[in-house]
């Protein structure tokens, strides 16, 4: 520990710690532009300039000492940079002179000198931080103001500003303007040190910088993430352009159910739409960051709301009244015997609604409940990992793609490969300048092994890694455990030689991805490894709170029918199921956010559902970590969430609602299942379910993209494709570029095919977007007839 | 008191008992407002006929009594609404909420909102106090109810107010002209209103 | 067919040299910029993947320096210093001379091939402003509309830069240059 002065606070930080964050710890503030949270600091800005000194030592190792026999302090000559400056002990800081003042306005006036003043149309206007810290230190009134006679200087600008490009689209979701960047290069740096991708870089030099990219729309699962902080209006988020100022948002900070790491997003709503979405800070689980899916994929949300219930009368869907909707009900449900009525809640069910659903289906008798996207043996098999012991780990085995199952763990590896610890916890929270960060570090590839069903960016990362064919994971984790030689093609032998003997070294994770959780007989093996070699396990699973919905027991019991089967006398779908399964159930509740063709055609009665975003509740992560989920203020008519649905359901079966109210389910969640507050690890009971793998030529890979997301802006950057490699196209007759449909149990999708080669032969690629992640499944490839589905 | 305060006083009468009445017989005749009267929002143009208003908000963020929505959009490059990029796809003053104090006028950044002059707008309904910006562009002549009179009984507007000079900064408003000589001197100044009169 | 593909003993040499083969990224550039007279995207590509970076960050390192041309030159490429001291001795003057003469922008080259543009930042004779330097050759200094105009004049006729006589007291050409390095 280091004991600082800072003006007159005395305080004690940690040895290393920067001279910003020291400053901040005491309570006193600093100016900054380029200094970011869980960034490598340069010092780039020069906003942050304060007057330090320090006591030396003389040459008979005694403290020199100054007339009144204190240490003596001495002064830097010139101001320094607070961002890169390492406390030493008995530093002092000045952060209050004249002489500091005055750098700092002077260096706002710079920052400003080629800053556009067009605040009024800037999207980040009001939450700008130029604008705060122009207001905060740009006027010291000593300096412009210096003779009360005369009238104060209130500006020097009487030149014309520079002119660039000031729409320039990044992508389609980002918007740079380069009039207004201040080249505080937090962008450039993000990218190269978070998500490790590089796309962006400053060009030319002098006043003429300016950010760009070689590459063709930003590749990368995290983009989004430099809007948040841009410290000017220079990269926007192009989905929420002009949708209104930052004051009038209604903001609701709740979780992602994007995917199963459980990132903290604020919504913003305004109106009851919602318009935009950034990252909140949750330090445990995704830091400041998010994935491109839970930024920018809600524009589906306000599209054609189901906002009423429908019922099925003379053929046809009607709006009409929950009332209505529970007579028809009672009338579908009259003859069906109650232990034969299914109960499916979607993947991002809260544990409110999963508690009501396991509730009733105790009520009803029925062994038929299940949840969307639940893997064919369960994740909490496995003791959850959290983040934090990720980090602490020396070796990490990742079996899937984080990058696109579960794109936090993406961000928490990329730290880290670089060998960093989560970081010390000031007053002020998480360091500005954390001075272990540093730009480029070396990536420490020798602690990572990477094997995937599809090529994985994280491949980058891993010092060995390998595409297997789909349904190899098995064979590969045979060979990992040494019971037998042969490794799958795709793996090398020395590969797997070479992660066994990092495994046998002691303290690694193994990440899963969701196509090693649906083979119980990779689950099993991936069980024994870890047990062989004390190895802990994250699971990636496709569903957000399959962690939670498993611990509470929402699985078929004995005879009853999972969320892919069907063939039941009555369900109630909290999503919306197969065309298949709708044709082989007899009266079918659909509980829906939004109208559909297939629900149009098979559905009997059809409950306004709400989406993710309007929830409240709480939920699971992969860590197991208990989540708030918070309804943001969006207009979406009479839907309820599951809980009213089945409480509903449960009256038309003639029972009394075991669950009416999330908050009385919670309150059950608390006393029975001992689910700690929020924020804290809870250790659910583990479920014990295996079904067998499916098989077939179509391997639905993992993408951090779902169905429902592609429309707008989405929709123009996410391609569908049909990936094979060439053999495996020519085998199959496809032509690259041709557009055709695949149709297979999980439904029918219009794909574009591309030929890539390198991929395993015999295998059809297509993105899960959604539940059936990392299944393989038999498929027939069809040409396309013009307007025969939607 | 002395007999000169009594011939001084019974002075002051004689010259009120002969002088012209003050008295304004509105609605017959119009009223003689200020200049600078708060009346009816504008919204102005510039004068390539390009709105100024871009949508900021700010107007709406200053207004105490919460009486402006604004919702903004992007511009059409090839026909655009306004000069720059953004401009207000809805911009409505409620005007049962509005106190007319000027705060829009004072935080907008372009000069678009201007009190104007209008100030008969009493109605029936609610949703009749609600001024959109069809309501308050520069050009439109009177408040909703006199347009609604107008448009029933084909007549023109009649608006109850005169104004010896409608200020710079509401450029391209028409507004009934009011003679008032003391004013003659500041219009002239102001290069504006050269001939006055009234109508 | 790429640049490096018959250099591969230049290139192994060249990367035995540094640390990290990203730190041989301005060799590379170097190396083209003398043989081509530009680097044009296809070898910014050729270049990221030999060095392993991004085609991005080639970019970036290019425009930072001004010898790096990403777009095709003339014979001559004239150079005007355009910061502060050759500012204010007239180089924004001399500059639409220049263009004004040649009827060329900045990435232009002259319909014979001979000439083409830029503005370059200080090349540290700040002394002689308003200075040009015409490809890599010694500076011309204290450069007027004068002097700029016998100079092109004396170019069109296929001299050599030692040989034109320039108006005025001043000494044309002044070597200055440094030892060539690297490459």
């Amino acid at each position: 520990m280091a004991k600082v002065t800072v003006n007159d606070r005395v305080v004690e930080v940690p040895n290393g710690t920067s001279a910003m964050d020291a400053i901040f710890h005491a309570g006193y503030d600093v100016p900054l532009f380029c200094a970011e949270k869980h960034l490598s600091p340069i010092g780039a800005c020069r906003m942050c300039l304060v007057r330090t000194g320090s006591p030396r030592k003389g040459p008979d190792g005694n403290w020199i000492l100054d007339e009144k026999g204190n240490p003596k302090i001495f002064w830097m000559p010139k101001l320094v940079a607070s961002c890169i400056t390492a406390v030493t002990d008995g530093m002092v800081i000045d952060t209050l002179s004249d002489e500091v003042k005055h750098a700092q306005s002077g260096m706002v006036e710079l920052t400003l000198f080629n800053h556009p003043l067009d605040c009024p149309t800037c999207d980040k206007g009001g939450a700008c931080e130029l604008q705060d810290r122009t207001v905060e230190y740009g006027l010291v009134e000593k300096f412009y103001h210096p003779n009360p006679m005369e009238l104060p200087m209130y500006t020097r600008y009487e030149m014309t500003r520079r002119h660039v490009d000031k729409h320039h689209s990044l992508s389609e979701f980002i918007v740079l303007d380069r009039e207004r960047c201040i080249h505080c290069k937090r962008c450039v740096r993000y990218f190269e040190e978070v998500p490790g991708d590089e796309v962006l870089d400053f060009i030319e030099r002098g006043v003429h910088t300016f950010i760009n990219t070689e590459d063709d729309g930003l590749p990368s699962n995290f983009t989004g993430n430099i809007v948040d902080i841009c410290p000017v209006g220079a990269l926007l988020d192009q989905t929420a352009r002009f949708r209104a100022r930052n004051w009038e948002y209604d903001s609701t900070e709740t979780t992602s159910l994007d995917d199963a790491s459980g990132a903290g997003i604020i919504v913003d709503t305004r109106s009851g739409v919602l318009e935009r979405i950034r990252a909140a800070e949750r330090r445990e689980v995704n830091e400041t960051w998010i994935s491109d899916a839970a930024r920018f994929g809600h524009e589906w949300v306000g599209q054609d709301r189901l906002t009423r219930p429908l019922v099925r009368r003379e053929g046809r869907l009607v709006e009409s009244t929950w009332e209505e909707a529970l007579a028809a009900i009672k009338a579908g449900l009259a003859g069906v015997a109650k232990h034969e009525i299914g109960l499916y809640l979607g993947g991002n069910a809260t544990l409110e609604e999963g508690l009501a659903a396991v509730e009733l289906a105790g009520a009803l008798g029925t062994p038929h409940r299940d949840f969307q996207g639940r893997t064919n043996s369960p994740a909490t098999a496995f003791p959850a990992t959290t983040f934090a012991e990720l980090l602490d780990a020396s070796f990490v085995l990742v079996l899937g793609d984080p990058s696109e199952e579960a794109p936090t763990v993406h961000l928490r590896l990329s730290e880290f490969s670089r060998g960093l610890k989560p970081a010390a916890v000031l007053n002020h929270g998480t360091p500005f300048a954390d001075l272990n960060i540093k730009e480029r570090m070396e990536r420490r590839l020798e602690k990572m092994a990477l094997f995937s069903a599809y090529p994985a960016r994280l491949a980058k990362w891993a010092f060995v890694s390998g595409v297997h064919a789909p349904g190899a994971e098995a064979a590969l984790l045979s060979a990992l455990l040494g019971q037998s030689q042969a490794v799958p093609d795709g793996v090398s032998s020395e590969a797997v030689a070479w992660t066994r003997s990092r495994l046998e070294a002691g303290k690694a994770v193994i990440v899963l991805g969701a196509a090693v959780l649906n083979d119980p007989l990779a689950a099993a093996k991936a069980r024994a490894l870890a047990e062989k070699y004390g190895a802990k396990v994250m699971c990636m699973t496709p569903a957000a709170n399959a962690r939670g919905l498993e611990s509470l027991g929402l699985y078929p019991g004995k005879g009853g029918l999972g969320w892919t089967q069907s063939g039941l006398k009555a369900a109630y779908y909290g999503f919306l199921p197969t065309e298949e399964q709708l044709k082989a159930t007899g009266f079918r509740v659909l509980h829906l956010t939004h109208r559909s063709p297939l629900a149009e055609r098979y559905a009997d009665v059809v409950l306004p559902n709400q989406t993710a975003y309007e929830k409240r509740g709480q939920t699971v992560n992969l860590e197991g970590r208990v989540l708030p989920v918070e309804p943001a203020a969006i207009n979406n008519g009479e839907a309820d969430g599951a809980v009213a649905a089945l409480a509903l359901l449960a009256e038309a079966a003639g029972l009394k609602p075991p669950v009416r109210l999330v908050r009385q389910a919670a309150k059950t969640l608390h006393d029975q299942y001992k689910l700690p507050p929020v924020g804290s690890l809870w250790a659910g009971k583990a479920a014990s379910f295996s079904s067998p793998a499916s098989t077939g030529s179509l391997y639905l890979r993992p993408s951090m993209w779902r169905r429902e997301q592609l429309v707008g802006a989405v929709a123009r950057v996410v391609q569908v494709c049909l990936e094979a490699s060439p053999e495996t196209a020519r085998e199959n007759g496809l032509i690259d570029g041709a557009v055709v449909e695949v149709e297979s149990p999980a439904g029918l999708e219009r794909a574009t095919v591309r030929v890539v080669a390198g991929l395993p032969a015999g295998v059809m690629y297509l993105p899960a977007l959604g539940a059936w992640s990392g299944r393989s499944l038999a498929a027939r490839v069809l040409a396309p007839v013009e307007g025969a589905h939607d | 008191m002395s007999l000169t305060a009594l011939a001084q006083s019974l002075g002051i009468t004689l010259k009120a008992l002969f002088s012209r009445p003050v008295t304004v017989s509105y609605p017959e005749a119009p009223v003689a407002l200020k200049p600078r009267f708060h009346g009816r929002h504008v919204l102005t143009r510039h004068p390539n006929g390009l709105e100024k208003c871009i949508g900021c908000s700010l107007c709406a963020a200053a207004c105490p009594a919460y009486a402006i929505y604004v919702e903004a959009a992007e511009n059409d490059p090839e026909n655009p609404v306004s000069a720059g990029e953004r401009y207000a796809r809805v911009y409505e003053i409620n005007m049962l909420r509005c106190i007319f104090c000027g705060l829009c006028e004072e935080a907008c950044p372009t000069g678009a909102v201007v009190m104007g002059y209008d100030f008969e707008m009493a109605d029936y309904r609610y949703s009749d106090f609600v001024y959109s910006k069809e309501d308050m562009l520069v050009e439109v002549q009177g408040t909703k109810p006199q347009r609604r009179e107008a448009s029933y009984t084909g007549k023109p507007i009649r608006r109850g107010y005169a104004v010896p000079y409608v200020r710079p900064e509401l450029e391209g408003l028409d507004a009934p002209k009011a003679k008032d000589p003391s004013y003659a001197s500041i219009a002239r100044q102001l290069g504006i209103d050269k001939a006055g009169g009234e109508r | 067919m790429g640049f490096f593909d018959d250099k591969q003993d230049w290139l192994a040499e060249v990367f035995s040299q540094y640390p990290e083969r990203r730190a041989a990224l301005m060799p590379l550039l170097r190396r083209v910029q003398q043989d081509e007279g530009w680097i044009s995207p296809e070898r910014q590509e050729e270049i990221a993947r030999l060095v392993g970076t991004t085609a991005t960050e080639v970019a970036g390192v290019m425009s930072f320096y001004s010898y790096y041309q990403a777009l095709p030159t003339g014979k001559y490429h004239i150079q005007v210093c355009a910061t502060l001291s050759c500012a204010i001795g007239g180089a924004d003057e001399l500059w639409d001379e220049l263009v004004n003469e040649l009827q060329i922008l900045r990435g232009d080259v002259t319909d014979d091939g001979l000439f083409s543009i830029q503005k370059v930042e200080c090349l540290g004779s700040c002394h002689t402003a308003p200075v040009i330097q015409i490809n890599d050759e010694p500076y011309v200094e204290c450069v007027t509309k004068a002097r700029l105009r016998a100079l092109l004049e004396g170019l069109r006729q296929g001299k050599r830069l030692e040989e034109i006589q320039l108006p005025g007291k001043i000494g044309h050409v002044v070597h200055n240059r440094g030892d060539e390095v690297g490459a």
